[in-house]
């Protein structure tokens, strides 16, 4: 019995402090002057009541797997890749770029490319960091929220520069109809993204669990030193996770821009890049976990639109569970500690 | 008594129909607190509220990604004889959710989307330069005033050369010309419109060649419009909304974009089954453009209103391109 609370110790602290969180957000909401009840069932109904709205769910929750996963990929080696925003803006960005000028190319060939590609931006925005923070011991916290805004910036800088659609809208044209995603089920904007990201769990979670390129980052992550003791290049192993966590984040872009807003746009995203930092801390920086935190953010924010809507609950009510939730995450330890006396 | 609850029944059916309409909106990201567009839409959604007894619903996105799922889900309540899209990024996902639902009538101000079921409003931006325009000419040849110099010159600032801003100019020149005093209209473009700086020193430039008022017609670059015309304690003319507290003692009028009257239109056809799916556009008769009066003076006031009454009329044509302008 021990053994397997040991085992599940991490999901059920996790789990305990998600029904924690939404207690707490039981007795704001009550005090705000709403029922607790109606604005349950609407959040649940607006997140899981209608294959439209489960489909939705799914589609807020693929960004977040990505930059969650990437956030997950920096902690393996020790570091927190703060940058995951910048690296989707570039990524998003290079995709749109690929995709409309190899659009002559047919789908199967243009698709895995132009993902690739934004992959690659990513890659080569979290470059830097990695290489700084190896060569110099620049801080990564510090130069990947930097590289956030020169990433977000430039890629407006060139799009207005060289890529814009005509008219007053800062956009680039559309990607051609072989670059985009099929839809799973028609206008639900729910594409074979997902399958995309579960198979970039699948991936990091073997590569970290199975294999030895993987197993040194970890090393260096657990200790640095004995790492190095051991003959690892710990630099070598500290920018090549940063340049793979890089590459996810660069996916959460690139699937935006050929799932959902099949073109790029300035200021498309409300902060995944960030939101995939709380997502990680929930996942417990697990692949798998990463996808269940996903899943529940992403169900706060369909959740929250139809709250908003149709019970008339402001939307911040959301973000202070989605608030509540990190809290108690990181709350357990004080929890481990209360019941070891 | 049967008369009596015939009656009753008659005005229960009378009140009814006339709280009938059922309004939502979709704000543009920005936001409620915009000072621009989202804030004057909502000032016209209440307004409507009060003028037709409407209920409505509204939504604030926080993202371009999310407008698809307000719109869809509004649309699929099927409660609402009208959903309005606040924000010319909105496009694309009315493009696609107007097709879903056709039965749906949706609005887009400010912007054209071509299906049968969206009404699209844009603006007669030549009218609005017409007035500012006009009032910069009248007031460019005053003698008692620190801020107008001896030159008869004035200038438009815009953000770039597209063809809405070009209507603008040419409105404005026109205006100029209306006046027929021999004052000289002057115009150059940022082509940005986020460049403070640089509509500054544009303006800067202006006021050497002697312009004593200039319109920014250039989003935030107009702010460097305003901005120069403080320093130099001369007048600018402001855009879209009122612009005044900026520099109250420079701002002399703005260029207004009334969306809260566009959302009013826009609702008032609805409930008079007047809807149609096409492209509306709005001016001074539909009081949607127009001039604020910050400093004007009396008899320049005087002047606008005689002129505004012509257009209205339709006894002034303006050009909407440059090259027209006589």
């Amino acid at each position: 019995m021990i053994k397997i609370l040991k085992k599940y110790e991490n999901s059920i602290y996790s789990l305990t402090a998600i029904l924690l969180a939404f207690l707490v957000g039981a007795v704001l909401i009550h005090l705000s002057g709403f029922s607790v009840i109606k604005a349950y069932s609407t959040l649940f109904d607006g997140a899981f009541g209608s294959v439209f709205n489960l489909t939705q769910t799914f589609m807020n929750t693929i960004p977040l797997i990505f930059t969650g996963l990437a956030v997950a990929i920096g902690f393996k080696s020790g570091l927190f890749n703060i940058g995951g925003e910048g690296q989707m803006y570039l990524g998003a960005f290079t995709t749109a770029i690929t995709a409309i000028y190899l659009g002559f190319l047919p789908g199967y060939i243009l698709i895995p490319i132009a993902l690739i590609m934004g992959g690659f931006a990513g890659s080569a925005w979290s470059f830097l960091p990695g290489y700084l923070k190896a060569k110099t011991g620049a801080h990564e916290v510090v130069t990947t929220i930097m590289m956030n805004y020169i990433g977000i910036l430039t890629a407006s800088y060139l799009l207005l520069k060289y890529f814009k659609e005509e008219g007053p809208i800062p956009q680039t044209v559309l990607i051609p109809e072989s670059a985009r995603l099929p839809e799973l089920i028609e206008y639900s904007r729910l594409t074979w993204a997902i399958f995309i990201a579960v198979f970039v769990i699948i991936i990091i979670d073997i590569f970290f669990k199975r294999t030895k390129l993987g197993y040194k980052i970890q090393t260096v992550g657990e200790n640095r030193s004995a790492a190095e003791y051991a003959g690892i290049n710990s630099n070598k192993m500290m920018v090549l996770s940063m340049m793979i966590s890089g590459f996810v984040a660069g996916l959460a872009g690139s699937t935006i821009v050929m799932g959902v807003l099949h073109r790029f746009i300035t200021n498309f995203s409300p902060g995944y890049g960030f939101t995939g930092i709380a997502v990680a801390v929930l996942g417990k920086n697990k692949p798998w976990g990463v996808l269940f935190a996903a899943i529940l953010f992403g169900a706060l924010q369909t959740g929250g639109i139809t709250m908003q809507l149709f019970a008339k609950i402001p939307m911040d009510l959301m973000v202070i569970i989605q608030g509540l939730v990190i809290l108690f995450v990181a709350a357990p330890i004080l929890i481990k500690k209360l019941l070891r006396k | 008594m049967k008369k009596v609850i015939v009656t009753m029944l008659i005005l229960v059916f009378a009140m009814c129909a006339f709280a009938e309409a059922n309004v939502a909106i979709v704000f543009a990201t920005g936001g409620l607190g915009d000072k621009s567009f989202n804030d004057a839409a909502m000032e016209g959604m209440k307004k409507a509220k009060e003028l037709y007894a409407i209920e409505y619903d509204y939504a604030e996105p926080s993202a371009i990604t999310e407008y698809e799922t307000y719109l869809a889900q509004f649309a699929n309540s099927k409660k609402y004889d009208l959903i309005i899209s606040i924000g010319f990024d909105q496009a694309d996902a009315l493009t696609k959710i107007s097709k879903r639902f056709e039965k749906q009538n949706f609005a887009i101000i400010d912007m054209v989307v071509m299906n049968p079921n969206v009404a699209s409003y844009v603006y007669k931006e030549q009218e609005r330069g017409f007035m500012v325009g006009y009032a910069s000419a009248l007031m460019t040849i005053k003698t008692d005033d620190v801020r107008i110099n001896g030159d008869k010159v004035v200038g438009v600032i815009g953000g770039m050369k597209i063809p809405l801003i070009d209507a603008n100019i040419a409105g404005f020149m026109t205006g100029v010309n209306y006046a027929d005093n021999g004052v000289k209209a002057i115009h150059s473009y940022v082509n940005h419109w986020a460049d403070p700086a640089k509509g500054k020193e544009l303006t800067l430039s202006m006021y050497e060649q002697g312009a004593d008022v200039v319109w920014g017609a250039a989003g935030r670059s107009g702010l460097g419009v305003i901005n120069a015309s403080k320093e130099k304690n001369f007048y600018s003319i402001g855009a879209d909304s009122d612009q005044g507290y900026l520099a109250p003692e420079n701002v002399l009028t703005n260029g207004m974009k009334r969306v809260d009257n566009t959302v009013c239109i826009a609702i008032k056809d609805v409930i008079d089954g007047k809807f149609e799916g096409k492209i509306y556009s709005l001016g001074l008769k539909e009081d949607a453009l127009g001039y604020s009066i910050n400093l004007l003076p009396e008899d320049v006031i005087v002047e606008l209103e005689i002129a505004k009454k012509k257009i209205i009329a339709g006894e002034i044509e303006i050009p909407a391109t440059i090259e027209e302008v006589k």
